[in-house]
């Protein structure tokens, strides 16, 4: 398998007067189809690394590759291209629209769109619930669903468009642990059918300690790097 | 070959009398010695157990009903170990060996074989075990002065608690001490002990062996 993302001597400086670097020279590929998860401390660099790779944010200096393409030299628009195909996101905090059902979350992208979701994109969210467990309450607003079940319906979200990549920040921190369990569950079974590679960025040992690879990273920099 | 397949027909029935006394036999018997009995039989049947299909909702029990006979049959066979220590005319060195897991890692069935090495080879060895905080054992280092700490790590997660109990002790130990890292996490990882500030990776009993025998020339 091949890398899926590759990161050549990412730097990122923010500010321009007074200037902080918060990634020097990080050198980082992950292979697709793998699960990996990121660990460090609050303010090591990981979620910036996460934003850059996600196309969310642009290195100072340094290449990014997504399924083989550059993206830093992108423009916006080439931008959004790769990100609505290639990647899903899931954040900590599921930013679902609560006066919304499960399924019509899920297909937010394209009811802002064209207003309607074609027959088969329907049927296809309707699998994803089923594949996050939640077909029992597809038709539920999202404020009437407990907090693991609003974060698997963000889930089933970022996979609608099938994307190759999943970056996750953070998905159980708002989570007990009964809850976190049953999500990695979800995302190594998503892993596992579709090949989707995730790249989760965690406080949670249960988490790190079940992925495929930990990076960790220290003062911007990656200071470990281990394989299971 | 005979031995090994004779004691994993009790330890998959989960006959635990039949597979301590068949160990403890072996030794008692002389047929084999303490590196042959913990690298030979013990350790394979842990390294080799797999889950049948059948069996996916108990993989855990059965391997920690494994790992509770396994741990009987070592801690009975300390007296084997000073025995055959003695046997060997192995003299004490007046050096201690701490051997840990640090915080977080419950795997320590494999560090507890590598403690009795040390004492084989006339170390004394302190084991103290699975799930140590690091402030726990750094506050021991400066009484005891091992010459080596060994920090056995199964879990590769736990490789990152590792590095904060060796950063540790490195901070507190005012004299040379040697840290060696071992155990199943390090399999993939070969080269991370040097960026851990270990000293040392052993990967396996027989890497154990060589190195004491070289310190002792």
């Amino acid at each position: 398998m091949g890398n899926v993302i590759e990161l050549k001597n990412i730097n990122k400086i923010y500010g321009t007067i007074i200037k902080n670097q918060v990634l020097y020279d990080v050198n980082l590929s992950f292979k697709e189809g793998t699960f990996n998860s990121i660990i460090g401390a609050s303010g090591s660099g990981k979620s910036t690394i996460l934003n850059i790779m996600g196309t969310l944010d642009k290195p100072t200096s340094g290449e990014v590759y997504i399924d083989g393409k550059r993206t830093d030299l992108m423009t916006k628009n080439e931008l959004a291209e790769v990100r609505n195909k290639k990647i899903g996101f899931i954040f900590q905090f599921h930013y679902l629209l609560p006066e919304f059902t499960a399924l019509e979350n899920v297909l937010i992208p394209y009811l802002i769109k064209d207003g309607k979701a074609p027959k088969e994109v329907v049927k296809r969210a309707e699998e994803l619930l089923d594949l996050v467990g939640l077909s029992k309450v597809k038709n539920n607003r999202a404020n009437n669903m407990s907090g693991g079940q609003q974060q698997r319906t963000a889930i089933a979200r970022a996979l609608i468009n099938n994307p190759k990549i999943i970056l996750a920040d953070e998905p159980t921190g708002n989570l007990d642990s009964e809850s976190t369990d049953a999500i990695y569950d979800i995302m190594r079974d998503i892993n596992e059918k579709l090949g989707t590679t995730f790249i989760v960025i965690t406080h949670d040992r249960r988490i790190a300690e079940r992925a495929d690879r930990i990076v960790e990273i220290n003062d911007g920099k990656v200071h470990m790097d281990i394989v299971r | 070959m005979e031995f090994y397949n004779k004691f994993m027909e009790y330890l998959e029935a989960e006959d635990k009398e039949k597979a301590v006394f068949y160990a403890l036999n072996l030794l008692e018997e002389n047929k084999v010695d303490i590196l042959t009995l913990y690298t030979k039989i013990l350790a394979p049947s842990l390294n080799n157990m797999f889950c049948k299909s059948t069996e996916k909702g108990v993989c855990i029990w059965k391997e920690h009903v494994r790992s509770s006979i396994i741990r009987t049959i070592i801690e009975c066979a300390y007296p084997h170990v000073i025995k055959q220590r003695d046997k060997n005319g192995v003299e004490r060195r007046n050096e201690s060996v701490v051997v840990v897991c640090p915080q977080d890692e419950y795997h320590e069935i494999g560090a507890r074989m590598v403690a009795d090495f040390y004492t084989l080879h006339g170390f004394d060895t302190v084991f103290v075990g699975a799930n140590t905080p690091k402030e726990d054992f750094v506050s021991a280092i400066n009484i005891i002065k091992p010459k080596y700490v060994v920090i056995s790590v199964t879990n590769y997660y736990n490789i990152v608690n590792a590095e904060r109990a060796i950063k540790r002790i490195r901070e507190i130990a005012n004299y040379d001490l040697k840290i060696i890292v071992g155990g199943y996490a390090f399999r993939a990882n070969k080269e991370i002990y040097k960026n851990i500030g270990a000293d040392y990776l052993m990967d396996s009993f027989e890497e154990i062996e060589a190195f004491i025998k070289e310190g002792q020339k």
